[in-house]
């Protein structure tokens, strides 16, 4: 895991290291089971297909957790996510890459608190954002 | 309205099975709950309602958002307070969409709050 992240090291544009996930139809089971999303949507092909999918499709949550753990490995420690906010625009096929993207949007103290706003989003295989986000972490400071 | 408040007992092994799911290694889910476990536990609830209401048609998920306040850990327990904040409805591709909006507050056993999140749903009147 990666040495704990201090505000101070963190630049205002910089991209956070990406992290690249790739779903099997095995994973949807294990979340569906572990999060107890049951829409066939995400398991069920026929059910899928019923929908006017072409498949299966990979849990908007499943991706907004890799959205997350995007920014706690790249924390190295349990920081502290204050505020998550995501929008689902797109859908991820199991099988296909996801890659999970982000970057520095802003700096602040508030309170006491030393957060840091960062952009982040999902990227299928065609380069399209499948989920959007937005997250505000509070790190430690040396000051 | 608001539904009745759900108790839910967090288990180490839950927090485990999860971290795994996600495929995320990192050593502080063996104990703490990442971030998005009680959202899936908070839609879990939503979900099963909405099962029961949604005759036909699709459900998808529109947006997540979450403030967190505290920390949940293996041995907690959490009493989820939902409530179906707002309902609006708009002309789609698939007929009439209809955007759901259910508030979540997520309290420990010592009733202090945690987390709060905003999940927003979509029902969509045909499939396809």
């Amino acid at each position: 895991m990666a040495k704990e992240l201090y505000f101070e090291d963190v630049a205002v544009g910089s991209e956070i290291p990406s992290l690249l996930k790739q779903p099997t139809t095995c994973q949807l089971v294990m979340w569906a089971g572990a999060s107890g999303d049951f829409n066939p949507i995400h398991y069920d092909k026929d059910f899928a297909r019923s929908q006017g999918l072409s498949g299966v499709i990979v849990p908007g949550q499943l991706v907004t957790s890799f959205l997350v753990q995007l920014v706690t490995d790249w924390l190295g420690g349990p920081g502290g996510l204050r505020k998550l906010s995501c929008s689902y625009r797109g859908m991820s096929y199991p099988g296909e890459a996801v890659t999970a993207r982000g970057n520095v949007n802003k700096k602040y103290e508030e309170s006491g608190d030393h957060l840091v706003e960062c952009r982040l989003w999902a990227e299928n295989p065609q380069g399209e954002k499948t989920v959007t986000a937005t997250a505000v972490v509070s790190l430690p400071s040396r000051g | 309205m608001d539904w009745e408040p759900l108790r839910y007992d967090v288990e180490r092994g839950a927090l485990r099975r999860f971290a795994r799911a996600v495929g995320d290694p990192n050593p502080l889910w063996q104990d703490m709950a990442p971030p998005t476990f009680i959202l899936a536990v908070g839609l879990e609830q939503v979900e099963q309602r909405l099962w029961g209401m949604v005759s036909s048609g699709a459900v998808i998920h529109g947006s997540t958002e979450a403030e967190y306040y505290g920390t949940i850990r293996a041995g907690d327990t959490i009493i989820i307070k939902t409530k179906l904040a707002s309902i609006r409805e708009r002309p789609g591709k698939r007929g009439k969409m209809v955007f759901l909006a259910f508030d979540a507050a997520y309290e420990n056993q010592k009733q202090v709050l945690v987390a709060r999140s905003r999940q927003t749903i979509i029902v969509t009147e045909k499939a396809g």
